[in-house]
Parts: structure tokens; C-alpha cells; sequence
């Protein structure tokens, strides 16, 4: 049985680089030390600073460092910063341009996949493709909350994927768009903060609603659904901190059945396995891995799954390197199930 | 995100024109400076107006309003800006101040119906004003 590799992005360990206490360098030791590898991603406007220009001789350093710590460079994250002016969102062409910016800089650092972002049509993923060719990249469209495989606009990129059939294309999921519960360590938290139960249980029933309710497929009703949080909030006397619960749940908490990611299997080239907590048997509450990885395995993928550790967003007691380690342990023991089974 | 990292520790100071600290981003990655949109200081209860704010960045100071064409400019996730307030001074340095601080963040590539959204965070934080030698 082949199976995928397991890695790491540096996003997980956001609140100590921001915190100044590990930099970029110590942060790519420390996965290699701690065997949090093989896959290195890392996110280009977080870690590098001029990104997406790389100071002289920095791409030779980094990749001495990643050689160094024992890891393999699996995805660059690149953003479509569609909304870098404030006076309106970038043309098609100023779009594309600043993409490639990007993309020539990950081939330069030495990263075999991009992820991208939504602002990316299907039109501009083409034009893009020829310069994917000539950079040796794959370029991988993320499928975030509070989009899923059913998505009008991923419908549209798997269309286009399917007429170019081009090797150098493909979707990057991000397990935070299929939860199938709130993670528990959020309610946790914030009722440590003082929130009251009573607004805590309002902004998990209505989460729970939004499940039963059909997909997002216009952009316009996630606003409606930001809306309806605030609306809570106020409503239970809650004030700007207890709304981030509210806003965090619209905004990365997703709705989609976790099965239904094998209808883009085929076009995986990289995957953000998003998680939040692990629970006392050291399984994952509100994404299911047995799921999520058997389907992987069955679909034959081999590329890299990269850790991606979010409940920093609230938990600032839990360590970001034992939750990564956590969620590790994790996957190794469903990759051994399925093997026997 | 962050929002108790954005003022930093201890970083108020008595300036000849009124007083300045320092501040940190509150998200994950480096944002071009036109993405702030709303930087409001407020110092024991009084709000200082916007034109009498400007912050530093890559070595350039800018009011809110010149900000805003700065899209090619870029806020680095680890580098605090120097906020200068002109205001009237605040008192001898020593003396403990409340300070608050509400930065709007515009995400660039979180479009809402073809609207980035905007994030806005709070800070409040009391420390001592220092010395300072600008």
C-alpha cells in the first residue's frame, strides 16, 4: 500500500514567530528535531520579509537549512491578494502579474507546488499554466471554508482542469472546510474568557443549523451568515471579543460532507490537513481522519499532507509543536489500521 | 487576531510634540500599509484626531489618509511601526497612562461578495510613559 507523506506548514507555529520567540530558521530546525517533516510548507508573505523578492543568496541558504533539518520543501503559499489597493480590486492583468511575482520565487526557493487562492479564475489559472510549465510548478487552487467540492467556482476550475488536462493543476483541500462539529477547545476558551454559557450555546446551535442547511454557493450568503453571528452576539449582551466566535465559525468552519472530497481526488496535488484539537484517545473531534485519510490512501495519493495546526486562533495554552506531533501520531495510526484492515 | 499584541509592552513615550509607541500587526502575515484603514489612539479617555496621527513603516512616516495609497508598501509581520501622536503633553514621563489603540485591517485576498473584509481589533494596555530622546 503506498501512502501519502505527512509534513508540516510553519502557519501552525504562527503564534511564536509572531511573538518574535523563534524565528524562521529556528522554526524550520525545530520540525526537522522534533520529526514534524518530511514536508516543509511555508507561507511566502509570513516567513520571508520583501517576499515575493528573496534577498541575494537567500534561496541557497534556505535550502542548506531545509537539507540541514532532514525535510523536504513540499508547498509554497502564495496569496491572491485581489484587494491590495484600497481603491479597488486588481485587473485580471495586475492579478496574474503578481502571482507570478510569487511564482517565480517559489521555483527560485525550490518548492514543487503553489498554493492559490479563490481570486484566481479559471481564466487566469490558464494563463498561468504556461509559466507553471516553465517553472516546473503544480499550482493547487484551495478549497477553503466556505467553499466546497460543489462550489459554482470550483465546479468551473474542475471543467477547465478537465479540457487542459494538465498535470501542472489541481485543488489543495483544506480539511477546515468539512467539520462535521465546533471544535470543542473553542467553546472551551471563551467561556475561560467569561463568555456566558448562554451565548456560547447560541453560537454553537446556530453553527450546528448552518450544517443542516445546503452549501454555500454564493459568496454573498457567507455574509448573510456573519451577519446572523453578530446579530447573536448582540443579542446576549456579547461584546468584540465573543463575536470572534461567531466570525471565526462563518469564516473557517466549513459544512461540507469530509467524504465528499474524493469527487476531486484525482486532481489533489497537495492537501492543508487542517485541525483544531485532540481529544483524550488522541483523535480528532471535529475532523474525522479515519475519513479523511482512508480516502486519500484509497484514492492512491502520494503527495504530501501537510499539518496544519489552527486553534491558535484561541488556544494559547496547548503548544503548537505538540499539536502537530498529536495530530502525527494520529495519522500514523489510521495509516496502520488501514494497512491491516 | 493577536489583538493583546498590538500595543507593545512598556513602548509609550513622552515626544516633544506629544507622545508615541509602538505597534504590531495583528495577523499572520505581511500586509501591504494600504491595508490599514482605521488606526484610532486613544490616551487617558481622549482620542487623538486623525490628522494628528502617523505611523512609521520601513523607515516612512504617513498619516491614515496618506496611507491609503500605499498598496506597493509593505507592513512585514514582525516589524512594529512607530505611532507619533501630536497632542498635548501628556505629563512628565513616569507617569502611567491607559492607552487604546483600534487597528482596521483590510485582509487582501478574504473577498466577501467582492468585498475584502475587514478586521478590526482593540487594545487597551496601561504603562508607565519614558523618555524619549526624538
Amino acid at each position: 500500500m503506498s501512502l501519502p507523506k505527512l509534513g508540516v506548514t510553519l502557519y501552525s507555529f504562527t503564534p511564536y514567530f509572531h511573538a518574535r520567540q523563534y524565528t524562521f530558521e529556528d522554526l524550520v530546525r525545530i520540525a526537522g528535531e522534533r520529526d514534524l517533516g518530511p514536508g516543509l510548507e511555508i507561507v511566502g508573505f509570513q516567513s520571508i520579509k520583501g517576499f515575493p523578492r528573496l534577498p541575494d543568496g537567500f534561496a541557497a541558504r534556505f535550502r542548506t537549512l531545509v537539507d540541514a533539518a532532514g525535510l523536504e520543501l513540499s508547498c509554497l503559499g502564495a496569496n491572491a491578494d485581489a484587494g491590495l489597493r484600497q481603491d479597488r480590486l486588481l485587473t485580471e492583468d495586475e492579478l496574474v502579474e503578481y502571482m507570478l511575482a510569487q511564482l517565480e520565487a517559489a521555483h527560485e526557493l525550490g518548492f514543487p507546488t503553489v498554493r492559490v487562492q479563490h481570486s484566481v479564475t479559471p481564466d487566469l489559472m490558464e494563463r498561468l499554466l504556461p509559466h507553471a510549465e516553465r517553472l516546473d510548478l503544480r499550482l493547487g487552487m484551495e478549497i477553503h471554508s466556505p467553499h466546497s467540492v460543489g462550489h459554482p467556482k470550483i465546479q468551473a476550475l474542475l471543467e477547465r482542469y478537465e479540457r487542459l488536462g494538465s498535470p501542472h493543476l489541481g485543488f489543495i483541500p483544506d480539511w477546515g472546510a468539512s467539520l462535521t462539529r465546533l471544535p470543542p477547545s473553542l467553546l472551551r476558551a471563551y467561556r475561560a474568557k467569561g463568555v456566558p454559557d448562554a451565548l456560547l450555546t447560541a453560537f454553537r446551535d446556530q453553527w450546528n443549523a448552518f450544517h443542516t442547511e445546503p452549501l454555500i454557493m454564493d459568496d454573498r450568503e457567507q455574509g448573510a451568515r456573519f451577519r446572523r453571528m453578530r446579530e447573536i452576539n448582540e443579542q446576549y449582551g456579547g461584546d468584540d471579543v465573543s463575536v470572534r466566535i461567531g466570525t471565526n465559525s462563518v469564516g473557517l468552519f466549513g459544512h461540507m460532507d469530509p467524504a465528499d472530497w474524493k469527487q476531486i481526488m484525482p486532481w489533489v496535488v497537495h492537501v492543508h490537513a487542517k485541525f483544531y484539537d485532540i481529544d483524550a484517545d488522541g483523535a480528532e473531534p471535529s475532523a474525522p481522519h479515519d475519513i479523511l485519510l482512508r480516502d486519500l490512501v484509497e484514492a492512491g495519493y502520494e503527495g504530501y499532507i501537510s499539518t496544519e495546526w489552527e486553534g491558535w486562533h484561541w488556544n494559547d495554552t496547548d503548544d503548537p509543536f505538540e499539536m502537530v506531533a498529536a495530530q502525527h501520531r494520529l495519522s500514523e495510526r489510521v495509516f496502520a489500521s488501514l494497512a491491516t484492515s | 487576531m493577536f489583538r493583546e499584541r498590538i500595543i507593545v509592552d512598556d513602548s509609550l513615550a513622552v515626544t516633544p510634540d506629544g507622545y508615541e509607541l509602538a505597534v504590531r500587526l495583528p495577523w499572520y502575515r505581511a500586509l501591504p500599509v494600504s491595508a490599514i484603514e482605521q488606526l484610532e489612539v486613544t490616551l487617558d479617555g481622549a482620542r487623538a484626531p486623525d490628522d494628528a496621527i502617523t505611523f512609521e513603516v520601513n523607515g516612512r512616516a504617513r498619516t491614515l489618509a496618506e496611507a491609503r495609497g500605499d498598496w506597493d508598501d509593505v507592513w512585514y509581520v514582525l516589524d512594529d511601526a512607530l505611532v507619533r501622536v501630536a497632542a498635548p503633553a501628556p505629563g512628565p514621563a513616569g507617569g502611567t497612562h491607559e492607552l487604546q489603540v483600534v487597528l482596521g485591517v483590510r485582509i487582501p485576498y478574504l473577498p466577501v461578495a467582492g468585498k475584502p473584509l475587514l478586521m478590526t481589533e482593540r487594545c487597551t494596555k496601561t504603562m508607565p510613559a519614558k523618555e524619549t530622546a526624538a
